[in-house]
């Protein structure tokens, strides 16, 4: 029997990256993927003369020269590398109801021509936008601080120094920014990101939405050139180049325990290995309830945190290969979310079901970041909702594909509509991918992508402070979209690169 | 409390944060959950990784077989997946040594299925290693495992136009048939057009089938092009431009489904019709045959056996020989090694494996790699073929 340091379930973004830096730090790993090439969610596939991502939009903290952000500095300190194309603005933000445009406003990149562009929409938020951005400063260094501590705060110096970085992390987004004294108009405006975190602005916590929209707007947004399966591709090569060993086409069925600790996996086909850790980017609710051998071993407190969890967004996207130019399409934006309501709270509660009366959507078009993503004269656009409850619970074999059907042909509509895209006329491929879909490939609860919601209890704030606190089973630690630090590109390969330092730390430990 | 903006917020409620977190933690329940998740029940069901089958019924057609199989709860499948018309199955064969794998259309309608029965009809083609066995072989009673349907050849509203246009070869009658059902029964809606091109009027295929389905149902209607025969009540000659457009107008989508020689001469025929790209759809080509367009690759490596090293899931390493006038998954096959596969044709991907040393051509026609394999190292065996040794790593990267 083969006897590793680490054996990685699953090969996403959290699982890749947990491998790689461990490989890095000088671990023997072996990553088992049942799917039959890495990534997770992070791949792509190929319809006719189109290839789609399969989920990425952009990719903040990656930057260039001297705007290269941490994740950036992440790629290249482990020798990673991926070419990457800039996104030239931020975002357009559109909201309609019943032919009334309510808001229309394109937000750029730069820290400049964003304080430029509010002093023309909001000139009176001058002050609290400034505000903002020195808020997104406190609360890096009170990050930094947390992690300078290694799980030993001291108040005073919080209290001291940090104050800033206390309340940050005690509000919700929502909360935070009217604590900015911002106009409604500008609070809007800066909330159009919500549905990157899936949860509604008085949910989702002010510092996971601060930080991922300081990032924007400061370091800007990167996409792959050749979609996120170059990046995933590229993260297990460099891994398997630093020893890292990876089973495609083979599942975990057992996770094996002596003595109370993590000592091995069996696989589908029969086989064992013994390892010392395990990382898993399958979720804890699989890991406890079908693949562990001793299932006393589980602490009660682990139990009560996933019956007390609810699950994150469960993606919709409708891919099409448009046999026209964005041009003749009439799309001039990268991402343009487009809502019937500014009020996430609204959207949040309408899309536990798949009625779609209010909506916030996400059209994507690739060409305005990759221009020669797809043949000239052609659009790679992709239209996305989520769902923040089982939408799809009461879906047939039978009926399925129509359902689908039907909720893409919504969001045609309401890209139509709203943005005077032709699309129609010009669909040469599409794909549907339901929660349903993210589910058969990803093996994730109800097809969740974005782990577990990002509740008022269990946001970024609560789950950093608790990080090391809450117990698994020794030698066994969580990645992905569902671990501490949430969802999201940029969160999963940070905290993938984070946890491989704890597991280090227990393998050369002596198991401690 | 907008008086002093952040610096209002007490600081108090930090401290709070982890208290309440355990206290909501604490007051829910410590049993496993025993929810079912119903999105994966769905894609379980959909997309099993493999069903086990049973053949229940074999009836003799004109130079081919209709098969038609159940699942075999003894081995664990207990219903077959539902599927859309036009998808395939792939059917997972041991012939001798050789363990290969053949994609066969569906020609039953989709409602067969939830009543438990899928059919596939197999012709029994001229050097068929694969067919061949199967209707030599295949008799009530024979178990088989097969893949979840797959493929993309399906009608889709937001994309086709309501008049679909039919271009069938001989057994690439089957996705059709099964699209003509599916409007009958009322599962699908759409108009079909069908030119279905046969040698002779005893080769067709389905031919009362077809007759009765047309009766019975207004939105179905089928031409059948005879080659080599004039008879009344059929057309004469090849399925060419000037035939199919007397039925294709502004509003209608092609589909083609047929042997690789009737694609080269349907695709040059459409060119001349000007249709535009997304108004005409092939199904997966199937194994493709090397032919003049690859005579580059043909002058140049014609006749010549290559070596091939497979490096293999267990992390064994086996070196076969490989011919270059056939994929190089054949050869690997043929050794008797399992490798993945389903659509031969270079389009599903699930042969995607990594080239560690050697050169390979990948015909344009089948070219379906993602853009990044395609400078990393990757190919689809079903259809590469080796410019020189070559050696490659199935689904094991790094397990040397």
């Amino acid at each position: 029997m083969e006897k590793y340091d680490l054996i990685v379930i699953g090969a996403g973004n959290g699982g890749l990256m947990t491998a790689c830096r461990a490989s890095q730090l000088g671990l023997k790993v072996l990553v088992v993927e049942k799917h039959n090439l890495p990534g997770g969610a992070a791949t792509s596939f190929v319809r006719g003369r189109f290839e789609f991502d399969a989920s990425l939009h952009e990719i903040p903290d990656f930057g260039e020269g001297e705007a290269r952000g941490e994740l950036g500095h992440l790629f290249d300190e482990l020798g990673i590398e991926v070419e990457m194309l800039p996104v030239k603005d931020a975002f357009r933000y559109v909201v309609q109801k019943d032919g009334v445009k309510e808001l229309d406003v394109t937000f750029p990149h730069g820290k400049e021509k964003v304080m430029q562009l509010i002093s023309e929409i909001c000139p009176d938020d001058v002050e609290a936008m400034e505000r903002f951005f020195a808020a997104a400063k406190d609360m890096s260094r009170g990050i930094g601080y947390l992690g300078s501590c290694r799980g030993k705060i001291d108040p005073e110096v919080l209290r001291n120094e940090h104050p800033n970085f206390m309340r940050i992390m005690s509000l919700s987004a929502g909360d935070f920014l009217e604590a900015l004294g911002m106009s409604q108009k500008c609070i809007d405006i800066l909330s159009a990101y919500w549905p990157y975190q899936g949860t509604d602005m008085y949910t989702v916590d002010a510092s996971r939405y601060l930080m991922m929209v300081n990032g924007y707007f400061v370091n800007g947004a990167f996409v792959p050139k050749a979609r996120s399966h170059s990046l995933s591709v590229a993260i297990a090569n460099r891994a398997a180049e630093l020893g890292c060993a990876f089973l495609y086409n083979k599942e975990v069925t057992k996770v094996l325990t002596e003595n109370g600790r993590i000592c091995g996996v069996k696989l589908d086909d029969g086989r064992r290995f013994e390892t010392t850790a395990i990382a898993s980017n399958a979720y804890p609710e699989i890991v406890y309830g079908k693949l562990l051998d001793d299932k006393s071993l589980v602490p009660p407190f682990e139990l009560k945190k996933i019956n007390a969890r609810e699950y994150g967004f469960r993606a919709f996207s409708v891919f099409l290969g448009l046999d026209a130019s964005p041009e003749e399409i009439g799309i001039k934006d990268y991402t343009t979310f487009i809502s019937s309501t500014k009020d996430s709270k609204v959207i949040c509660e309408e899309s536990k079901t798949r009625s779609g009366k209010e909506y916030a959507q996400d059209a994507c078009c690739l060409n305005m970041a990759v221009p020669d993503c797809s043949p000239e004269g052609t659009t790679i656009l992709v239209l996305t909702i989520s769902y923040t409850g089982d939408a799809w619970a009461d879906v047939s074999e039978e009926d399925y594909v129509k359902a689908k059907r039907e909720v893409a042909d919504q969001l045609i509509r309401n890209a139509e509509e709203a943005m005077g895209y032709k699309i129609r006329e010009h669909i040469e491929e599409i794909e549907i991918a339901s929660p349903v879909t993210f589910a058969r490939y990803m093996g994730s609860p109800q097809g969740s992508i974005y782990g577990y919601a990002s509740l008022k209890w269990d946001g970024m704030s609560s789950r950093t402070l608790a990080a090391g606190m809450e117990q698994t089973i020794p030698g066994l630690f969580f990645v992905g979209g569902h671990g501490s630090s949430l969802s999201g590109y940029f969160p999963t390969y940070s905290s993938g690169n984070t946890t491989a330092f704890q597991i280090m730390g227990y393998v050369k430990g002596g198991s401690r | 409390m907008k008086k002093e903006f952040l610096e209002s917020v007490p600081l108090e409620k930090f401290a709070q944060l982890i208290p309440n977190r355990r206290r909501i933690i604490e007051s829910a329940s410590a049993e496993f959950p025993e929810y079912e998740y119903n999105a994966n029940r769905l894609a379980k069901n959909l997309h099993p990784k493999v069903q086990h089958t049973v053949v229940t019924d074999v009836k003799e057609l004109n130079g081919a077989k209709l098969f038609t199989f159940r699942a075999d709860p003894e081995k664990g499948t207990e219903s077959l997946a539902y599927f859309q018309a036009g998808q395939y199955i792939s059917l997972e064969l041991k012939i001798g040594d050789s363990l290969l794998t053949r994609p066969y259309s569906l020609c039953s309608s989709p409602s067969q299925a939830l009543k438990g029965e899928y059919q596939i009809v197999v012709k029994t083609m001229k050097n068929g290693f694969a067919s061949a066995y199967i209707n030599e072989n295949f008799a009530a009673g024979t178990k088989i495992d097969i893949s979840a349907p797959e493929g993309t050849f399906c009608y889709e509203p937001l994309r086709d136009a309501k008049k679909i246009v039919g271009i069938a070869g001989g057994s690439g009658i089957a996705p059709f048939l099964s699209f003509a059902k599916a409007i009958a029964d009322g599962t699908e809606d759409f108009e079909l057009t069908l030119l279905y091109g046969s040698r002779t009027e005893e080769e067709i295929l389905f031919k009362e089938e077809l007759e009765e389905l047309q009766n019975r149902c207004g939105r179905i209607h089928v031409i059948h092009v005879l080659s080599d025969e004039e008879k009344e009540g059929y057309r004469h000659g090849f399925i060419s431009a000037e035939l199919i457009s007397e039925y294709v107008d502004n509003d209608t989508s092609v589909f083609v489904c047929g042997s690789q020689g009737m694609y080269d001469y349907i695709w040059k025929e459409m060119e001349k019709l000007g249709l535009s790209r997304k108004n005409f759809r092939f199904d997966a080509y199937g194994e493709y045959r090397l032919t003049d367009r690859d005579a580059e690759y043909l002058t140049a490596h014609q006749g010549k056996v290559y070596e091939l090293t497979v490096v293999t899931n267990d992390g064994l390493t086996h070196t076969i020989p490989m011919r270059c006038d056939e994929p190089i998954l054949v050869a690997i096959e043929r050794a008797g090694i399992k490798a993945p596969s389903k659509c031969r044709s270079g389009e599903c991907g699930w042969c995607r494996s990594r080239l560690v040393s050697g050169e390979v051509y990948t015909p344009e026609i089948t070219e379906h790699r993602r853009q990044y394999d395609r400078t990393a190292g990757y190919i689809h065996p079903c259809c590469s073929f080796p410019c020189s040794d070559c050696k490659i790593m199935i689904n094991c990267e790094g397990l040397e």
